[in-house]
């Protein structure tokens, strides 16, 4: 096989192909249809200057967002944020038939087994959700608003959407998720399981199953929802 | 660096590639080498721990459609996704395989048992059907080795008038451990790492494992272009796998014959990453999944539901003019509780309830669409899954979830619970507490990350079709406009095949296998 040492340059189809020919001829026509050709130059200034406008706005509004969630983490002289308020609100610490306390351990676990550490993505979102982006003063009327919202939206207009609310007063600013009180921060979570925004339920069902993941596959676990576990090793009824 | 030459390389083990190795050493001289790249965990690994089995899976069971949807698991071990199945066999449905006959133009892949397709004595789908039924002990499970749950699954049917039959299964032997989909700890279940892998062993086929092929090599003649080998590396032996026969870094295969048998995801990577010549822009597009929507039922007693054969009965009734499957199926406790909707104390009281607990669920026969994709990540090498269910496919899975809801209490369950986060019922949950509520299932809307959606039947990435604007293999398996590279696996199928594919896509390969044989002048092996 003397080819097998050069292989990116063996074969190269860099010619277009019918499929990106489809694909451009899609794209000038949405442009085509958005901004038509037709009509005045002066008209058409006036479209290109709207877009641009548009455009410029939207980046501003995910400036302000960006530049308030390093403002709020900045106060706190936080760097990360920290897992373990969010997993004892995803699983019933504290209450009676729960067979765990602290959640220290499982947290660790949760890192150990799927090495977050290093996951500058996960690190990012965490870091979202605890500076309480979204954190409503009155939880429905904001709730409404997301609502309006068309689902899937990506991450941009998130954040343009929360530095509009947060320029508007409707975003309380408190210090991080893990000051609130036990309620409170069901609500929160709830609010990012019910989002209209598509980044938010992923991040929240994402770490849900980080969590779950983690818990039930100890004993202590089995042990309390009555699974006997395996067969070639099966624990007592 | 490895150099190695044979006539006929095969990439993957899975159901595909175990058996047409196996096919073609048993019935020729041709010298085979088979890569997978997983390890070969073999009986003795299986421990029978959810956790420690994700392992098996592509990606650790992380892989899933780019908006983190929908979960796509895949088999990636010696044996590919039959070692983590649940066993269920459905044979090939002829009206589906006349249907890509008529829409896709395929060409011989006949069903009638007297047919010499390609003029080879004796080749034809049936006698392949029947190789691989015989090979595998395809079967229904006895009277006796039908668990709790798929008895109430199949009482709660009955008592609508909606009919259910019993799977077949794969299996011989089977202890009813519940543990199909961590991998068989008895060698009970019949996949192609205890049936043709073997087969193929013994005739003297090579195999390669822990071995991820970068890219298949590519020569421009004067006949055209022609594949000629592939390049990759063979990673270090995990600890639990059985040992590798190559040593661990790169490697060379020359071969006059590629087969790419690397699943429905990984094949269009493969072939995308390679440069294969893709004029209409075809590979990876057309994807389907069969979109699989589970539904618990919570009863007051105690339900035998994750011992014994995990699923024994099934319902057809809607499959025809509805296009979906019900399923009976349970989960361990991990997938169980990924499953379940809510947190805190409200998922953990149903997790309580876990004892109590039927499951089964729904599996849509999902429609085709151009722009569900996967493709290949030239920054982390991996495949990004676009997938989004058409509008027409929703409504066909709130039809079926409603149904499920009705079953679930025909059964005799106290609530049903639809695995969605969506206020679906007058308390803002997906938590049904009587059949009249089975109507709120209207109101899914399969939001992505609220409702969960799963899939475990990637097909039709790479199509089949005699022309090459709708399909980039042929009938034979053939890409093309190039010689010597075949796809066969259930990626080549021009549309979902209509139910479980394991038997289907191991039938394809059994008959390929054959045929490359009795056709072995054409790629001058």
């Amino acid at each position: 096989l003397r080819s097998i040492g050069n292989l990116p340059e063996l074969r190269r189809y860099d010619a277009p192909t019918v499929g990106a020919t489809a694909r451009r001829y899609e794209v000038r026509n949405v442009f085509s249809n958005r901004f038509p050709a037709t009509g005045s130059r002066a008209r058409r200034r006036v479209l290109r200057l709207k877009r641009a406008g548009f455009v410029s706005a939207a980046a501003a509004l995910a400036a302000c967002g960006f530049l308030r969630n390093v403002a709020l983490g900045a106060e706190r002289g936080e760097t990360t944020a920290e897992l373990g308020p969010l997993v004892e609100t995803l699983l019933p610490f504290g209450s009676a038939a729960f067979p765990i306390s602290d959640s220290g351990p499982l947290v660790r676990r949760i890192y150990a087994l799927f090495d977050l550490e290093r996951d500058a993505v996960f690190q990012a979102s965490l870091a979202g959700f605890s500076s309480l982006g979204a954190f409503p003063a009155g939880a429905e009327p904001l709730f409404a608003a997301e609502r309006e919202v068309t689902p899937d939206t990506d991450i941009q207009v998130l954040r343009a959407h929360d530095a509009v609310a947060f320029a508007t007063g409707r975003l309380r600013k408190v210090a991080a998720f893990g000051d609130l009180d036990a309620a409170e921060r069901a609500r929160y979570v709830g609010l990012w399981a019910h989002s209209a925004f598509g980044v938010r339920r992923r991040f929240y069902s994402s770490v849900r199953a980080l969590t779950f993941v983690a818990f039930y596959s100890t004993p202590e676990a089995w042990h309390a929802i009555g699974y006997r576990g395996p067969l070639l090793a099966e624990l007592p009824a | 660096m490895t150099y190695l030459t044979c006539d006929v390389l095969v990439i993957g083990s899975g159901a595909a590639g175990a058996t047409l190795a196996a096919t073609i050493a048993e019935a020729s001289d041709l010298s085979v080498v088979l890569v997978e790249k997983g390890p070969y965990y073999g009986a003795e690994f299986f421990n029978q721990r959810e956790l420690d089995m994700f392992t098996l899976l592509a990606q650790h069971g992380a892989r899933a459609t780019v908006d983190g949807a929908i979960p796509v698991a895949g088999g990636e071990c010696v044996g590919g996704g039959t070692t983590v199945n649940y066993a269920l066999s459905f044979d090939p449905i002829e009206s589906v395989w006349q249907g890509w006959k008529r829409d896709y133009g395929l060409r011989q892949l006949s069903f009638d048992p007297s047919a010499n397709d390609y003029g080879i004595a004796g080749l034809n789908l049936a006698s392949a059907i029947r190789d691989v039924r015989r090979r595998c002990n395809v079967h229904a499970p006895a009277d006796g080795e039908v668990n709790d749950n798929n008895r109430l699954f199949r009482d709660g049917c009955r008592r609508l008038g909606v009919t259910a039959k019993k799977f077949e299964l794969n299996m011989r032997g089977c202890v009813g451990c519940g543990f199909c989909g961590q991998g068989c700890a008895y060698d009970a279940k019949l996949g192609t790492m205890v049936t043709y892998l073997q087969d193929a062993l013994r005739k003297g086929v090579r195999l390669i494992h822990h071995c991820s092929i970068e890219t298949i090599v590519l020569e421009e003649d004067a006949s055209g272009i022609r594949a000629v080998g592939a390049s990759g590396t063979v990673a270090p032996t995990k600890p639990g796998s059985r040992p590798n026969g190559v040593t661990a870094g790169s490697l060379a295969i020359e071969a006059k014959l590629v087969v790419v048998s690397a699943g429905a995801i990984e094949s269009p990577v493969l072939l995308q990453r390679s440069r294969v010549p893709d004029p209409f822009d075809r590979i990876g597009r057309g994807i389907v999944l069969h979109p699989s929507l589970p539904m618990a039922g919570a009863f007051a007693r105690r339900v035998g539901n994750y011992r014994g054969v995990t699923g024994s009965y099934y319902s057809d009734h809607f499959h025809a003019r509805r296009g979906f499957m019900l399923e009976c199926l349970f989960d361990h406790p991990i997938n169980a509780a990924v499953a379940l909707p809510g947190f805190g104390l409200e998922h953990f009281e149903l997790m309580r309830e876990y004892d109590n607990l039927m499951g089964f669920g729904t599996m849509l026969v999902d429609t085709p669409d151009d722009g569900n994709r996967v493709t290949w990540s030239s920054l982390d090498g991996k495949a990004r899954i676009a997938y989004k269910l058409t509008e027409a496919d929703k409504r066909r899975l709130r039809f079926a979830a409603a149904r499920m809801v009705e079953i679930a209490f025909a059964a005799g369950a106290r609530r049903a619970i639809l695995t969605s986060h969506e206020p679906l019922t007058g308390r803002g949950d997906a938590i049904f507490r009587s059949a009249d509520e089975s109507a709120d299932c209207e109101k899914l809307r399969f939001a992505p990350n609220q409702t969960l959606i799963s899939s475990a039947h990637a097909q039709a990435s790479v199509k089949m079709s005699e022309d090459p604007r709708c399909g980039l293999v042929d009938s034979r398996g053939e890409v093309h406009g190039v010689n010597g590279l075949l796809v066969c696996d259930s990626s080549a199928f021009p549309t979902s095949c209509g139910a479980n594919p394991m038997i289907a896509i191991m039938s394809l390969a059994r008959y390929q296998g054959r045929r490359i044989v009795g056709e072995r002048e054409r790629y001058s092996v």
